[in-house]
């Protein structure tokens, strides 16, 4: 549009240069057989590839867990107008082509040894060193949905104390936070969070077992160069650590090992690329140890639980435990070797233990084992947005915890709880069927406060029929959702996530053609409700910002991790106001169990656990706002266990 | 569908070749139609009829243009302006709604009103900027009698709906394959030249773009440049520049060689651009097929240079502005429109040299090459803000920060596909001038380019075109 121009230069006319051909270009013998190697190339890959594809293609990988159900919702829900069934269409197409399997056989090992170029799913470290990208980054930075996970699995372990079983987590450190001299020194892989996150479980109650101490003394390989797993050496330490944390800090002896075997690494790069075994003769050889113990008879792992009697240690694991073609590892195997023992192993290869987990409770058929060993591997506390969001999925397996009683909803003698807001939708009656149905039962905002550590928990019941539902138990940050399948008719699931909740809502989400009869929400509790002492509230007295009342709580024994203090608040007004509740020890001391911002009406359900061992004699609450009309209302409410 | 996938390449483009070698003569037309329709339906069926609507349209108020024109009765300017009008409707719809709803909004907003209108975003049909454009040259030009009417709605369809070049161009004036539409020839060497095209194209669009394009991204992922050093901005400027010449350039090419080996002579788009010692010359050698329709249908409509030097200015500046916002309902694309219409101005003030035309020649080619990387900049970023950012972060001015280390992470293929991009940019003459020559070495050498190309598609996820999203 620059090109000089004058008015009759300046008539559109298709003057482009276009693209024409010309004889010459075939007109010397070199030219015409260039021409035909040129075509002959084009054809013979275009329709190559298309028949090896059609007539021969090849299976697709299999998928494990969470990324098989994310394929088949993705498949379920393909439709043609908009373009997904099209796009499922091409990733079929791509996960069997035949073509494309032995095509990178050749060329993802060439970009390697050339360029150490690796698919971007992983970063190549030093000394042939493979990483898993996704693994090398920290999911958060507040450390909240870590947590949250500690908090979680603490109240699993505690749950099943109470059924009668251990639970020992195996929290295996990355490889990424382990080989840390082999990481690219423009990565950080934050080996601290792995600390961090051992530090955590066991603050919070988890038992663990730290494999990193016997590790750090090793001097042979932990992790294969190519793959996120283990070595032989690695296992068998991390076995070591196991069994001696089962036998409470008595270090079993080794049986005798045969480590003579050697293998080669190729495998495991063809595996970690994707490959076809066809280039393991491309990738780098290099070689690992393989051991095997010697001697039969010792304890072996077993992949079925005895059909009666008591089960044996069940290790609920991923595919350090079991790999793809359902075999056990060299970890689990030493394991056994180590306690001479069986071992049950209900490991699945994939990278979550929850589906270990669930399938040990559901093939126990109401048996568990004495001991579960847990094995999670890092990156799922360190790595994801949101570690461990399925362990729903383990408590709906569990049988309630004894001690569980009703805390009562609405007005009634004693400590209850608010009744939800109107205009509550999951109510006792048929919902769902033509529609999404989203029903919603939801305890005022600022009214009501309460801990999240499994002081309470929300049972449902129902009949569901068509399908599942979704059910979200609590609020922000981090709701637990879980799945209420057809067949089960009550939901048992902890209110537990972080800190205190303020905004209790539980909703079910019915998807079209699902229909629910459903029958109850109830809230348990293993406080003893009944057996609440009752402040006696003294008169309250101005102060120059508010107001300050004593209630007096009746002789009693020190308290226990687990009490709580209930307390009925009314003041005047409808606008939500500071309020502090101090604690008054018979030593003289005093302590603040809680301040905050309350609604003038509130109820508050303060956990005093870290008061534990002290014995409280009265609670001085003081608030801003005017002088109340009613007095306030306060509970020492024991925990039942 | 893009080209540089399995569904394309192993699938599609086998069951065309082999159903349109197989069609008779008449029915060669129908066929690419009919392929034409499942490659641009692929991703979303539903935008096909928006494609169909379109071509009834135009190719309705055509022949009505022409059969007035031949009947003396008018000249069909009213069916001129309904053709622009649904055209531009289509495309104002389309691929500016949301923008204009945007603005609008914020500027409620700081006016101090809720600014709310319940809006549901409209889907960018893919490729509605190409042929909105082909069909409104098909009606302009009818109107200017400088084309016969399409003998056949087929034929017409065929024209609007070819999928070489239907869904990022290069922009095919009725003009130019109005002949070829009635009858044109198959030859082997025009097949072979096609063959040539095709894969020099995916080369290019493999081997080069894709594998550099992680650098510009790594670079333009940084939050408001915010500690990008000065190093790492240029060079996530520059492998910028690199991907969408050889993105764009390798479909440009792709599309010429699957029209030639339909018989059809597409005009080029790129040659070699970053030769160009100045702003006025790059626009002769980027994207030439949109700057030619821009000339033809805009620049010349507005008056181009007769009317006088300021019109002519004010103009170019224009034509500049609408050219950058058919790139995208974005103010960066408006901007970096007025940027490049700044330049064109500057050097036409200039008697059409630009400021630094006393340079040797190296140097012109280097300061016109820097200048198209700021433009670039404006092109790439998320905003104005971001690019404002980024450039200043070019100059040394960016804001501290956490340090980047876009080159740090560039990977040993990334700087190889780099450094090949550069050397392949100045050293060879453009595709379509080593295509007409087709020396059997070059041709030898670009078959393990084709294939390697072919085993990297598979190797990398889908890439889709940058064009696309115009």
């Amino acid at each position: 549009m620059s090109r000089s121009s004058t008015s009759s230069s300046e008539r559109p006319a298709p003057r482009e240069a276009v693209a024409a051909p010309s004889a010459a270009i075939v007109a010397t013998r070199a030219q015409r057989i260039a021409s035909l190697i040129a075509v002959g190339t084009l054809l013979l890959a275009l329709f190559g590839s298309a028949a090896v594809d059609l007539l021969s293609p090849a299976t697709p990988p299999k998928l494990f867990g969470i990324e098989a159900q994310k394929r088949e919702q993705r498949r379920a829900a393909a439709h043609f107008l908009d373009g997904s069934l099209a796009r499922e269409f091409e990733e079929r197409l791509r996960e069997t082509s035949r073509m494309r399997r032995l095509g990178l056989a050749a060329w993802v090992p060439l970009l390697y040894r050339t360029l150490s170029e690796v698919p971007a799913t992983l970063i190549a470290g030093r000394d042939g060193v493979l990483f898993m990208r996704d693994r090398m980054t920290v999911a958060d930075n507040d450390g909240t949905p870590l947590q949250v996970a500690v908090n979680r699995l603490a109240v699993l372990r505690h749950w099943l104390q109470r059924l009668g079983t251990r639970l020992l987590v195996v929290p295996l450190p990355r490889k990424e936070a382990t080989l840390t001299s082999a990481v690219p020194p423009t990565y950080d892989a934050h080996p601290e969070r792995d600390v961090q996150a051992r530090a955590a479980l066991r603050a919070a109650g988890v038992e663990i077992v730290d494999v990193a101490p016997i590790w750090a003394q090793s001097p042979e390989p932990l992790f294969a160069r190519a793959d996120s797993h283990w070595t032989p050496t690695g296992a068998g330490l991390a076995a070591l650590a196991t069994a001696t944390a089962i036998r409470n800090g008595v270090a079993p002896t080794w049986p005798r090992i045969d480590s003579a075997h050697a293998d080669s690494d190729a495998w495991q790069y063809a595996s970690t690329f994707g490959l076809e075994e066809l280039a393991t003769n491309l990738l780098p050889a290099g070689g690992h140890v393989v051991m095997r113990f010697l001697d039969p008879g010792i304890g072996k792992p077993v992949a079925e639980p005895p059909v009666d009697g008591p089960l044996p240690i069940q290790l609920a694991g991923t595919s350090f435990s079991r790999n793809a073609a359902g075999t056990h590892t060299w970890f689990v195997e030493a394991l056994a070797g180590l306690l001479g023992e069986p071992v049950w192993n209900t490991a699945r290869a994939g990278i979550t233990p929850v589906d270990a987990l669930v399938d040990g409770l559901r093939r126990g058929k109401g048996r568990i084992a004495a001991t579960i060993v847990l094995e999670l591997p890092g990156h799922l506390l360190i790595s994801v947005p949101s570690p461990l969001h399925d362990i729903s999925r383990v408590f709906l397996e569990l049988p309630p915890p004894p001690g569980l009683t009703e805390l009562p909803i609405g007005a009634a003698a004693g400590f209850t709880l608010p009744a939800p807001q109107r205009g509550s939708t999951l109510v006792p009656g048929a919902h769902g069927g033509a529609e999404i149905t989203r029903l919603l039962a939801r305890v005022a905002k600022d009214q009501f406060l309460y801990p999240r550590d499994a002081t309470l928990y929300v049972e449902l019941r129902g009949k569901l029929t068509g399908g599942n539902a979704a059910v979200t138990v609590d609020s922000a940050p981090r709701p637990l959702v879980a799945d209420w399948k057809p067949g089960r008719e009550r939901l048992l699931l902890p209110v537990v996530s972080l800190g205190s909740g303020a905004m209790f809502d539980v909703h079910v989400r019915l998807p079209q053609g699902v229909t629910l009869q459903f029958e109850s929400f109830r809230v348990l509790t293993d406080l003893d409700v009944a057996g609440a002492t009752a402040a006696t509230a003294g008169r309250a007295s101005g102060t120059p910002t508010g107001f300050e009342q004593r209630l007096a709580l009746p002789r009693s024994d020190p308290l226990a991790a687990g009490d709580c203090l209930g307390v009925f608040l009314t003041r005047p007004g409808a606008e939500p106001l500071t309020a502090s509740f101090d604690l008054h020890f018979a030593d003289g001391t005093t302590a603040t169990a809680w301040s905050g911002t309350a609604g003038s009406k509130a109820t508050l359900l303060l956990p005093l656990g870290a008061f534990a061992g002290r014995t409280p004699t009265a609670v001085v609450l003081r608030s801003d706002g005017k002088l109340p009309g009613k007095p306030t209302a306060a509970w020492l409410l024991r925990r039942s266990r | 569908m893009v080209f540089s996938s399995a569904v394309f390449l192993y699938l599609f483009l086998p069951a065309f070749l082999l159903a349109y070698a197989l069609s008779p003569r008449a029915l060669k037309a129908l066929t690419i139609s009919a392929f034409s329709f499942v490659f641009y339906g692929w991703w979303r069926p539903d935008f096909v009829l928006l494609m169909l609507a379109s071509s009834v349209i135009d190719y309705w108020l055509g022949g009505r243009i022409a059969r007035q024109r031949a009947a003396g009765t008018g000249n069909g300017r009213r069916e001129l302006v309904l053709s622009m009008v649904a055209n531009l409707g289509l495309l104002g719809y389309f691929k500016y709604a949301n923008f204009g709803v945007d603005t609008a909004r914020t500027l409620l907003q700081a006016c101090g009103f809720a600014g709310d209108f319940g809006w549901t975003a409209v889907v960018l049909p893919v490729g509605i900027s190409f042929y909105t454009f082909q069909t409104m040259s098909y009606t302009i030009d009818l109107y200017r009698g400088e084309v016969r009417p399409a003998s056949s709605f087929i034929d017409f369809l065929c024209y609007v709906s070819m999928f070489p070049q239907l869904v990022a161009g290069p922009i095919v004036r009725y003009a130019v394959v109005e002949h070829e539409l009635r009858t044109r020839e198959h030859t082997w060497y025009g097949f072979y030249q096609g063959v040539l095209f095709l894969q020099t194209g995916i080369a290019k669009k493999v081997l080069l773009a894709d594998t550099i394009s992680g650098i510009a991204d790594r670079a333009f992922a940084v939050p408001d440049a915010q500690g990008l050093g000065l190093l790492d901005a240029w060079l996530g400027i520059t492998a910028y520049a690199f991907q969408i010449y050889f993105d764009f350039s390798g479909y440009s090419d792709m599309a010429i060689g699957l029209g030639l080996m339909m018989g059809f002579k597409f005009p080029f788009n790129f040659d070699s651009p970053y030769h160009s010692q100045s702003i006025t010359e790059f626009w002769r050698r980027w994207h030439m097929s949109l700057s030619n329709w821009l000339r033809d249908y805009l620049y010349i409509a507005l008056g181009g240079n007769r009317k006088g030097p300021v019109r002519t200015y004010v103009n170019l500046a224009l034509t500049m502005l609408l050219g950058g916002l058919w790139h995208g309902a974005a103010w960066n694309f408006v901007a970096w429109g007025g940027y490049q219409g700044f330049w064109l101005v500057i050097e036409r003030l200039a008697g059409k040299r630009p400021w630094y035309g006393v340079a040797p020649t190296a140097v012109r080619v280097a300061i016109t090459f820097v200048l198209a990387l700021f433009g670039w900049v404006l092109f790439r970023a998320t905003g104005l803000g971001h690019a404002i950012q980024y450039a200043g972060a070019m100059l040394g001015l960016g804001p501290a920060g956490a340090p980047t280390n876009v080159a740090a992470l560039t990977t040993p293929l990334a700087w190889t596909g780099l450094l090949a991009a550069a050397a392949i940019t100045w050293t060879l003459p453009s595709s379509q001038r080593l295509a007409a020559r087709a020396h059997p070495l070059w041709v030898l050498l670009l078959q393990p380019c084709f294939l390697a190309a072919l085993l990297h598609l598979h190797y990398q996820d889908n890439v889709p075109f940058l064009y696309f999203q115009f």
